[in-house]
This record gives structure tokens, sequence and C-alpha cells, in this order.
């Protein structure tokens, strides 16, 4: 079966891997699966450079399961050029890979602590490989919640995932929509409003945090607002990447290069940079 | 149902009464009352008087209108949450209903007299009228940030060669 | 302990490494200094110089016949080591194979202090990452340098506040001081490198005079004292991350065209981006290109750019280049070649900018 090798210098250049699985999760949202045999191992957060040749090639976060070695999956929102492209792709075709790259959850932070994890839209989709790692070793974490919003029922990403885990005794999980309609049974509001009431020492808890700029923001100021410090927070930031690896320049936000200061920051050093328009 | 004392006590632990001074917290204690709903109960009803207001201690409500395709619902409330803002403003009636999602506890405030003595204590009406205010600010917003429409992706007008 | 040659000595210079390497060195043409392939001496811009100005660049004749009497061009070792186009992979038959990055062995003439920096930089830049750019790593293999210590300056000229240049002091091969006086004129050849030592040694060079070391020690004195274009580095980039709301910038924003000039003659900026291209019979290529933070497609992300104004991008450019660069990379990003104030088709000048931010000027 052909799988993943090790990118080989030029860092640049992709490897060659047949698409294993294609599967829509949402109207406009699907996730390929790449058969790595072990040798694409990744950190929660981190992202692979997805390339269709003569197309184009686009960062997306990994979201499967990093203690499932033989696999890989990508989530992605068709919404441009090259992703359109990519939701054309059935098992069989051929893309290149190259990764993974990128700062990861600081998963290890959260041991003996509680673990908040703060996910809208589309933004579950960097989390769900860090839920997986967590439920992994249980254990090792205080509470383990999940918040979740997006913008509607027909908009929640890993349905089946997110019943699995609210039928869990160990882990709490809240949902929120910014608009129900007649049949929702669920919460109606902005996910803010969970950060409010869900149950987890604030002062100590680590808070993983994934979502539209904005939401971040105010997830962030609802933490705080709850007596989470700063550098316990952690946001995933975005910006337009073309190599990945820190050579082309363009997702500099101030002094850090999102692809490899980032993705992932601390609430501490993200802060003031979000701040400022078009930095 | 708790004593007075022990309600000041319970009123005084709840961040929305957060920095009330006593007096305050005894005249609200005096009009307060334990309600409980069960699932698909009304806490209130669009349209209807607005004589108080309501501390969700356990459960959840929604806030929303009945429209000919079924409830559409605003925000969903639990415990901690205020419900209850139109019997401040003129003309005293509620402006959504909000029903029970599941068995939900609540501090029922009936505000009659609390009404008329604010109208003479100017320190119980500044109070009162900045917490309503604050809480309503903060609605404001979380239903500004919902109308954004954060998660959708903005709809491309001929830019598509440029984006991933 | 430097070495003298006469221009002979130079054309035989050239002659030796013509032999084994692809030759490029200085030569007007177009109404321009470019750094262009050469075949001997003669191609040698002598008796040339160039005016410089905000916005201005003209040749002009000098009164002697120096070979190295210009300051420099829109072109610097960028061209060759970081070119403006360079294939990265080709897709065929399922499979994506790298461009070779191997440059032909390349020797350049002609290079100043300023332009050494650069390449410096980029080499931190581009090298020392977690992930070098091969491409650059195989143009930077067999690169000799013969740099040229500069006895002129231009107008627009301010390496003496980077503190890169006009003296070379490390990064070449060879380094020549031309001295040029009525009755004489020689190239003092300081070596740098093991392979100039060699090389150099083919011509069995005289040692100079400490006379001869004087005098080329002075013309270069002489240059440092007449740059009077200077920009303050104190703090820089603190005070530019804190002053990234100074009404300034959108006074700059007025002024800037956004043509991305600056960008292109900079010997430091190295942002590219990719250009993918398929044909019928299913070959795909992928070639890397420049882009500058100056184009509005440079920031796009989830249907607009996050710079959508020039005051924004102008602010990238010049807060990256003199600020952030220091805490990423532990050097200025500017080395004060004053090339992006030359090519500004309306003159802007990074080093008034600066001044005028800290003088807390917001207007013109």
């Amino acid at each position: 079966m052909e799988s993943v090798t090790h990118a080989v210098s030029p860092a640049m250049l992709p490897q060659a891997v047949p698409v294993a699985d294609f599967q829509w999760e949402l109207a406009d949202t699907f996730t390929l699966y790449f058969f790595t045999d072990g040798e694409f191992e990744f950190e929660p957060g981190q992202m692979a450079m997805i390339a269709l040749a003569g197309v184009g090639e686009v960062p997306i976060s990994i979201s499967s399961n990093p203690d499932e070695r033989d696999h890989i999956a990508l989530t992605i929102r068709a919404i441009g050029f090259v992703t359109k492209a990519l939701s054309r792709l059935r098992p069989g075709d051929v893309v290149g890979l190259r990764g993974p790259y990128g700062t990861s959850w600081p998963l290890e932070s959260a041991i003996d602590r509680d673990l908040v994890i703060v996910a809208g839209g589309i933004g579950l989709a960097p989390l769900r490989s860090v839920i997986y790692r967590a439920l992994n070793s249980r254990g090792s974490f205080g509470n383990l919640v999940l918040l979740y919003g997006a913008r509607d029922p027909t908009s929640l990403l890993y349905e089946r995932e997110l019943h699995d885990w609210r039928g869990r005794f160990d882990m709490e999980v809240e949902i929120t929509v910014d608009r129900g309609g007649p049949e929702w049974m669920g919460d109606v509001g902005l996910v803010t409003h969970l950060v409010d009431r869900a149950q987890f020492n604030a002062e100590d808890a680590i808070a993983l945090v994934c979502g539209p700029e904005i939401m971040m923001h105010f997830v962030g100021e609802a933490l705080t607002r709850r007596g989470s410090r700063s550098e316990n927070v952690y946001f995933t930031m975005e910006r337009n990447m073309k190599c990945g690896i820190g050579l082309c320049g363009h997702c500099q936000l101030g002094p850090e290069f999102v692809c490899k200061d980032g993705p992932v920051f601390p609430l501490t050093r993200i802060g003031p940079l979000m701040g400022v328009k078009e930095l | 149902m708790s004593t007075p004392q022990s309600l000041v006590n319970q009123l005084a632990q709840v961040e929305f009464f957060a920095g009330m001074a006593l007096p305050e917290l005894e005249l609200l204690a005096r009009h307060a009352h334990a309600a409980d709903h069960d699932t698909d109960e009304y806490l209130l009803q669009r349209g209807r008087p607005a004589s108080g207001f309501y501390l969700i201690t356990s459960g959840r409500v929604s806030l929303e209108l009945d429209a000919p395709r079924g409830r559409l619902a605003v925000q969903t409330l639990g415990a901690g949450d205020v419900l209850g803002i139109s019997w401040l403003i003129p003309p005293h009636t509620w402006q959504f209903s909000a029903r029970a999602v599941k068995p939900v506890s609540t501090i029922f405030f009936d505000t009659a007299e609390i009404r008329q003595r604010a109208e003479r204590d100017v320190v119980l009406h500044d109070d009162l009228m900045t917490r309503f205010m604050q809480l309503m600010a903060k609605r404001l917003h979380a239903t500004r940030i919902q109308l954004l429409d954060l998660y959708q992706p903005p709809a491309y007008q001929g830019g598509e060669q440029w984006s991933p | 302990m430097p070495y003298i040659i006469d221009a002979a000595g130079l054309a035989d210079l050239l002659a030796v490494l013509a032999e084994n390497h692809r030759l490029i060195g200085p030569r007007a043409e177009d109404g321009v200094i470019r750094y262009a392939p050469i075949t001997s001496i003669e191609d040698l811009p002598a008796g040339w110089t160039d005016e410089h100005g905000g916005g201005h660049y003209r040749l002009q004749p000098r009164s002697d016949q120096a070979y190295f009497g210009y300051v420099n061009g829109p072109d610097s070792a960028k061209t060759y080591l970081f070119p403006a186009r360079a294939p990265m992979w080709t897709y065929t038959d399922g499979n994506f194979v790298a461009a070779p990055d191997k440059g032909a062995p390349t020797a350049i003439v002609g290079l100043r202090a300023c332009d050494l920096a650069a390449i410096a930089i980029q080499d931190e830049v581009l090298l020392n990452g977690p992930y070098p750019d091969s491409h650059y790593a195989g143009q930077r293999s067999e690169f000799f340098v013969v740099a040229v210590n500069c006895t002129t300056y231009g107008a627009t000229c301010f390496c003496t506040s980077m503190g890169t240049g006009p003296r070379a002091e490390s990064g070449f091969d060879l380094g020549l001081t031309e001295v040029l006086s009525e009755d004489d004129h020689f190239f003092l050849v300081e070596v740098g490198t093991d392979a100039g030592r060699e090389l150099l040694a083919a011509l069995e060079p005289a040692e100079a005079t400490s006379a001869q070391c004087s005098a080329g020690d002075d013309a270069v004195d002489a240059t440092a004292r007449g740059i009077t274009k200077a920009l303050d580095t104190t703090d820089i980039t603190a005070f530019l991350a804190s002053n990234l709301e100074h009404p300034r910038w959108s006074d700059v924003a007025g002024r800037c065209l956004a043509c991305t000039n600056c960008t292109a003659v900079c010997p430091t900026c190295f942002c590219t981006t990719p250009v993918d291209t398929s044909s019928f019979d299913g070959t795909a290529t992928r070639e890397r290109i420049w882009d500058s933070c100056f184009s509005l497609e440079y920031s796009f992300m989830g249907g607009h750019p996050v710079r959508q104004s020039g005051a924004g991008r102008y602010r990238q450019w010049m807060t990256h280049k003199l600020g952030t660069w220091i805490e990423q990379f532990g050097t200025s990003g500017c080395v004060g070649c004053g090339r992006c104030i030359t090519w500004c088709p309306v003159g802007i000048d990074i080093t008034e900018e600066m001044a005028a931010m800290r003088a807390g000027a917001g207007v013109t």
C-alpha cells in the first residue's frame, strides 16, 4: 500500500500520496484520509501542507488521532480555488504532502490540571487531535471540558464523535449554536456563554482555543473574567501561508512566523499582536 | 424555602448581586420566592405584564419567540443567569417568552414594590439600573457577535484565484 | 599584509576567474550599472559613476578612469543567489521531482561591504532556520566573491549607521581597494579565504607598502566621513513596536504607490510565492518567484487581505526590515545600501521616515 515517507530535503518537495478515503462532513467541509505507515508522526496542533500539482498548496491542521500512527486525516473546508479542487478528489487520486509543521498544543502543561477546550465552527478540526490524545491518557488530567459553538445545527462538525464524547462520564461537553431553528433542542447563544458556566478551576486550568479570531478574542476575555491566566490560555492562529517552513515570509504576525513560531501561541504572546489592526 | 437571612446570604454569593449593599439585598430577599418549573413550562410569555425577574439556579431556559414555523430560540440561559429585563422598561411587558428546556429551579423576584421604592430611593435606583444595564450590554454584545456570523466564510467576489 | 596589483593584474585576475567560473561583474548598460556576466576587464564601467537621490539615479562620466568608481545599481548578490524565479519541482507520472539546486560555479566582482552584509543576512534567514532553502544553498556554494571597498559614496548611502560599511571586514574571498591618483592607479588586495589566497597566488603579486596601504585606508575613511545620511537605530525594535499606530504611517501611505520597487532592489528581502502551472499531458511544475509585502495578495486570507491599507503595508515593510527582523534573526534587516531610496519613484526615504517618527512628527 502506497504511503507517506519522510519528506526529504529539499524541504519544499512534497511526497506523492494517494487519497485513502474521502468523506463529506458538512455541506462544504470534507475529510481526506491518508495511510502513512507510521512515517508521518505528528503532535496535536501541527499541520500538513497538501498540494495538488498544478493547482496549488494549502496548510491544513491534522485532525486525526496522533496515536493511531497508520494514518492521518485532514478536514478541509471548500471555500477557495485550491480547496474546492481538493473537494473533487476521490480515493486513489494522488496529492503531495509535506509536514508536520508548526508548534503543537501544550498538553503536558495540563497534567494534573483541568483541561478546557473551546472550539468555534471548523475550529474543532485542529482540536480533535488533542482531544483524542487527552482521552488516551485521561487519568493525567483533572476535569476535561469541551465547549463547542457552531453557526447552526447543520454546521456541527464531527457529530458522531460529539455524541460519543457526550456519553462519557469523564468529559463535560457543552454545545451551542448561534441560531437553532425549530428542531434544535440544545443551547442557543455565543460560545462565550458556555465559558461563563462550565465547571472548571479557572485559576489553574489550561485552555486550548480554536476558531475565528474574533471568537477566540472574546473567549479569551471570558476566560480571563473567570480568573484564567493568559499564560495558560492557548490560541491557534492563521495567516496566509505559502511555504509552511518559515522561508516565504507571508505568515508573519509581528515578529512571529505563524508557521514555525506557531500556529499555537499562548495568549500572553499573541494577545497584544491580535489587538493591532492590520498587523 | 430557605429562611430570609439565609436567602440574603445566598444572594450575596451570586455574581449578579456582587457588591450590593445589605439593605438592598434584604429588600430583594423580602420579595423573593423559589419557583421551580418542569420541562416545557413557561417562566414568562411574550406580551404578558413583566412583574419581576428570575435568577436561575439550575436547569436550562430557552429565550424564544413563537413563529408559525416553530419556536425560534435566541439564547439559552442556565445556572447563574438572570432572566427578565422588561420589568424595568416601559411598557413593562415581556418581549420574549422563556421556556424550561429541562427542569429548572429559580428564585423569582416580584418587583412591584421594588420599583416603587426605587422611584423614591436614588441609591437603590442607580444600583439596579447599573446592574441591569450591564446585563443588557452583555446580552447585546453577544447578540451582535452572533449576528456577525463569524463561523461562515465570507462570500468571495471574484478573488478566487488568490485564495487557497 | 595586503598585496598590490595594477590594472593588468586585475585583468589577469578576471581572466583566471573566468576559466572556471561564470564571471559576474559591473557593467554599464541600459543607463544603470548592472551586475551581469562579463568576460574581461574591458567590460567594467571604467570612468563611470552613479548619481543617487530620492527617486533619482543617473550614470555620470567621471573625470578619471576608475573601474569601481560607482556605488550600486538595482542588482545585488540577490540577483544571483536568490533570483527572481527559481524552479522548485516538477510532477510527472505520480511523482514529485525536485529541480536541481546547484548553480554553476560563479565568481562575482565588485560587491560592496553593504552587499556582503546582505549576503550574511540572507544566509541567516535562508540557511539557519529549521528548514534551509535548498535552492539558495545550491547557489551559495561555489560563489567566489571579489569585494571592493568603497572609495565613493552615494547620496542615499547610510551603511555607516547600520555598521555595515564602507569597509568590508569579512565575507569575501578577495577584497580590493582601488587607489587612483594623478600618477598612480593600483589595487590593494586583501585575502579573505584560502580559496582567495590560492587564486591570488597565481598572479604572484607584490606586497603593498605601508604608504600604499595608507592611501587605500585614507580613501575608504574619507568615504565613511562623507556619508551624512543617518538612521538612528537606538532601541529601534521597541520604538517601532510601540508606535504601530503612529500617524506617520498614514502620511507615508499617502505618498507610497505600493509599486514594490523597494522590495525588488533590497538585497535582503526574501519573500517569495510559489507559482503552479500544469499542462494537458498531466505534468505540472512549481516555481518560486519574488513576492512583496506591499502587494494586496500578500496577506490575503479568508476572503480579503489582512493588510488592506497602504499604511498597514508600508508599516509591515519598515517595522519588519528595521525592527522585528532583529527579534527574528539577530541583526537588522537593513544594510544601509540606499537602494530603496534611490529606486522609489516618489523618493520615500526610510531614514527620513524614521527620523520623523522619532521627532514625533505626524504629517509633512
